[in-house]
């Protein structure tokens, strides 16, 4: 079993933001809470083939605005509270934490929680990057519900959903207390055995996070940093890691409807790229024509910093490399484009693999090598 | 002769230095009842005019010798009751301010049996997080507090930093300047009428005090503020375009580049920069992505008082803390002009737009910034009743320093 201790916390932050795809958010008041937390402390890190059969694990994580928990920063007596809720209402006594977003701050968040209850956590998630909504999970693939699902909003108001409901309409609902209640809240649920886990969570994918962060604090400068992201992303069942576009941010527009954004990229040689994004990183066209599209990971990297950044950290003027990553198999089946493909979010295109998109690079390269 | 004024505030003393560039002219203590006299010793010693100073800077720490039991800043927290928060500014502020952390609903009955306190305050302030307590019951708190004291109230409401603990230490920091400089902007713009110079607070860039834009950007670095001028005075001192600056706070190394003389920025990561044992590699990988005009030596002017082994391109000069090289580098910040506001979604570029236009005209009108560029960035606040974005929209120095 491996142990989670405070070396984490760096490559996991720039992890959680590459993986985050543009969204995800980032806290670093609380990575910073669980920095300190960790200074004498780990947290045990179970890998999948670890997990009890017989043991139930619950899903925690933050619902609603990143942004908006640093207004309200969670204490962890809410973590406390809704897990004993949870066991109050399935009769499990919980012996693991298991992580439904494996990006941006809903990594860290199921650490603060294995922290203060001193549970272990899985070496998994549910999602393999950042996604917006409940029903964006693999436990939609495998029709497991949600449910039930216990969350406490700012106002430490608790929120029972106990009966088998659908899981759009469950998202519908807990958004709506959310955005009445500060913005943010925290949830658990999705109680299942070590069993269930084992078949439905995506393996590895904090371990794989961590990688990707140590990519950043290793690597001296960009094709450096790249042949890394390559090496790692490639001996993961990601794939290969391939660069969409460099270039410099001209325009960020931003349209009637709050979550559709738009960033223009200039080349060097003067090729256009526009970035479509809400919270994450949705589609990219080069010329006019795609090059990118959810479910696989578009992330962006500072070119002057050489790390990671989120979508509200760009700026007119700022040098970025887009790199897309291919998203999980099991996240590009009919079953999981019904939940994740780019009409989900409102766009009329259909998705396309990187594999297809970037052919030369993926068959005719000997990436693998 | 263009000439920075610069003060520092201890207590019911302070210091009066003037440079100009990259010269230190003048340094000289006053006390609150000798500033004025101090002011014209320094113009007549220099042998300049009023119309010569066209800066004055203040900076942190802002310390007040509070002689009395009393205690000037009344903090305000309306939040829920469970709101986890906790108190983190430094032993100085703590002498100062009282903190009272109550629920909307308690609000009439706690502020009544605070009374006394709230009468004798000089400066109140409330704060309350945002989307949990609405505006309309900070209003509401605002207008009973007016009722019992005549003290300027700050409100949250004008800090649009996103988290409390950010905003709660701007808007400390906010109240602390109104107890002790404030005092003095009324006699620096008596003193300089009718040509009043621009008057500046420096973290790191100095931020123009007219037309409220302190709860913009107060608070953010107050505590590295010295350090970030320490390592831009030595950059300026020195000679040099680019340079680092490496320091040792507490347990943890601190690491800050110095472009163009002036632009100070951190270069340590946020976690895990602790042992001196990191220094080297983060330098090695510093080395591949510095800015493309940057060639030849690098110096790191090492004030840790660590010994490291010079590398290609690094040289280390050893440093200690010196006054004169604070001074210099305080008065020589480059200036910023910097609007935030909460806006509508659909209203951003119009916003924009406008507030682009009063910065113009204040930067015409007061004639701080020369060449100014044009920044700006978004923050989209999700998941509430409306969907608002925090704009902030700045203009800067675009020259490097002229020496």
């Amino acid at each position: 079993m491996q142990e989670i201790t405070i070396d984490w916390i760096e490559p996991l932050w720039y992890g959680s933001i590459f993986l985050g795809s543009g969204g995800g958010g980032k806290s670093e008041l609380l990575a910073s809470v669980l920095y300190k937390a960790l200074q004498n402390r780990s947290i045990p890190l179970l890998t999948l083939d670890e997990l009890p059969e017989n043991n139930f694990f619950c899903g925690v994580g933050l619902l609603g605005s990143p942004e908006l928990s640093e207004e309200s920063l969670p204490s962890g007596m809410e973590a406390r509270i809704i897990i004993e809720e949870l066991e109050k209402h399935t009769g499990a006594k919980f012996k693991g934490i298991s992580i439904v977003e494996g990006a941006g701050v809903n990594i860290f968040y199921p650490l603060l929680t294995a922290l203060q209850t001193g549970l272990p956590v899985t070496d998994g998630d549910a999602m393999g990057r950042a996604f917006p909504e409940l029903q964006m999970t693999t436990y939609h693939l495998e029709n497991l519900t949600v449910t039930p699902l216990v969350l406490i909003d700012s106002n430490y108001n608790l929120h029972l959903f106990l009966d088998k409901q659908d899981t759009f309409l469950l998202e519908l609902n807990t958004r709506q207390i959310i955005s009445q209640q500060g913005g943010v809240g925290y949830f658990a649920g999705f109680p299942y055995p070590g069993s269930v886990l084992k078949r439905v969570l995506l393996p590895g994918t904090l371990t794989f996070a961590r990688e990707i962060g140590e990519c950043f604090l290793q690597a001296d400068n960009y094709r450096e940093l790249f042949s890394l992201l390559l090496e790692v992303t490639s001996n993961s069942f990601y794939g290969p890691v391939v660069e969409i576009f460099q270039g410099t941010v001209t325009n960020i527009s931003t349209y009637e409807i709050t979550k559709w954004k738009a960033a223009t990229l200039i080349s060097p040689k003067g090729e256009k790229l526009q970035l479509l994004f809400q919270y994450e990183n949705l589609l990219a066209f080069k010329n006019g024509n795609m090059v990118a599209s959810v479910p696989d990971l578009i992330s962006a990297i500072d070119l002057n910093k050489l790390k990671p950044v989120n979508n509200n950290e760009i700026y007119e003027g700022q040098q970025l490399a887009l790199l897309g990553l291919p998203a999980p198999l099991r996240l590009r089946i009919s079953k999981a484009l019904d939940v994740v493909g780019p009409q989900c979010f409102g766009y009329r295109t259909i998705y396309v693999p990187l594999e297809k998109l970037y052919w030369d690079y993926y068959h005719k390269k000997e990436v693998f090598s | 002769m263009k000439l920075t004024l610069g003060i520092f505030l201890n207590g019911q003393s302070g210091t009066l230095i003037a440079g100009s560039g990259k010269y230190l002219l003048y340094e000289g203590k006053f006390s609150w009842q000798t500033f004025l006299d101090e002011l014209e010793h320094c113009l007549s010693i220099l042998g300049l005019s009023r119309k010569d100073v066209i800066k004055v800077y203040f900076t942190p720490p802002l310390s007040s010798s509070a002689k009395s039991d009393i205690k000037p800043i009344f903090h305000l927290r309306l939040v829920p009751e469970q709101f986890s928060a906790f108190f983190t500014q430094s032993q100085n502020l703590q002498k100062l301010v009282t903190i009272f952390q109550v629920t909307p609903e308690k609000l009439l009955q706690k502020l009544e049996e605070n009374k006394e306190q709230i009468k004798k305050a000089n400066v109140i302030s409330i704060i309350a997080p945002f989307g949990l307590v609405y505006p309309e019951k900070e209003d509401k708190a605002i207008r009973i507090l007016k009722k019992l004291a005549s003290a300027t109230i700050l409100k949250s409401q004008d800090y649009p930093q996103l988290g409390f603990y950010e905003r709660e230490k701007a808007l400390l920091i906010a109240d602390n300047f109104m107890v002790t400089v404030y005092p003095y902007l009324k006699q620096l713009r008596d003193f300089f009428a009718p040509y009043p110079p621009g008057i500046y607070w420096v973290e790191n860039e100095a931020v123009c005090l007219t037309e409220d834009f302190l709860p913009q950007t107060c608070g953010k670095i107050y505590e590295f503020a010295p350090l970030l001028q320490i390592a831009r005075g030595a950059a300026v001192l020195f000679g040099y375009r680019y340079s680092l600056a490496l320091f040792k706070v507490g347990s943890t190394f601190k690491l800050f580049q110095v472009q163009n003389s002036l632009e100070v920025s951190e270069l340590s990561p946020p976690f895990s920069f602790i042992s001196a044992s990191s220094v080297q590699p983060l330098l090695a990988s510093l080395k591949y992505r510095l800015p493309e005009n940057v060639q030849g030596i690098i110096p790191i002017f090492n004030f840790s008082s660590y010994y490291f082994s010079d590398s290609y391109p690094y040289r280390f000069y050893q440093l200690a803390f010196s006054k004169l090289l604070r001074y210099i580098g305080f008065l020589t910040a480059p200036a910023v002009l910097t609007s935030l506001t909460i806006c509508k979604q659909e209203e951003l570029y119009e916003n924009k737009k406008n507030l682009l236009k009063n910065l113009h005209l204040i930067n015409k009108k007061h004639n701080f910034l020369e060449k100014p560029v044009v920044f700006y960035q978004e923050t989209p606040i999700r998941y509430l009743t409306f969907n608002h974005t925090i704009l902030k929209v700045g203009l800067k120095e675009s020259s490097s320093l002229q020496l």
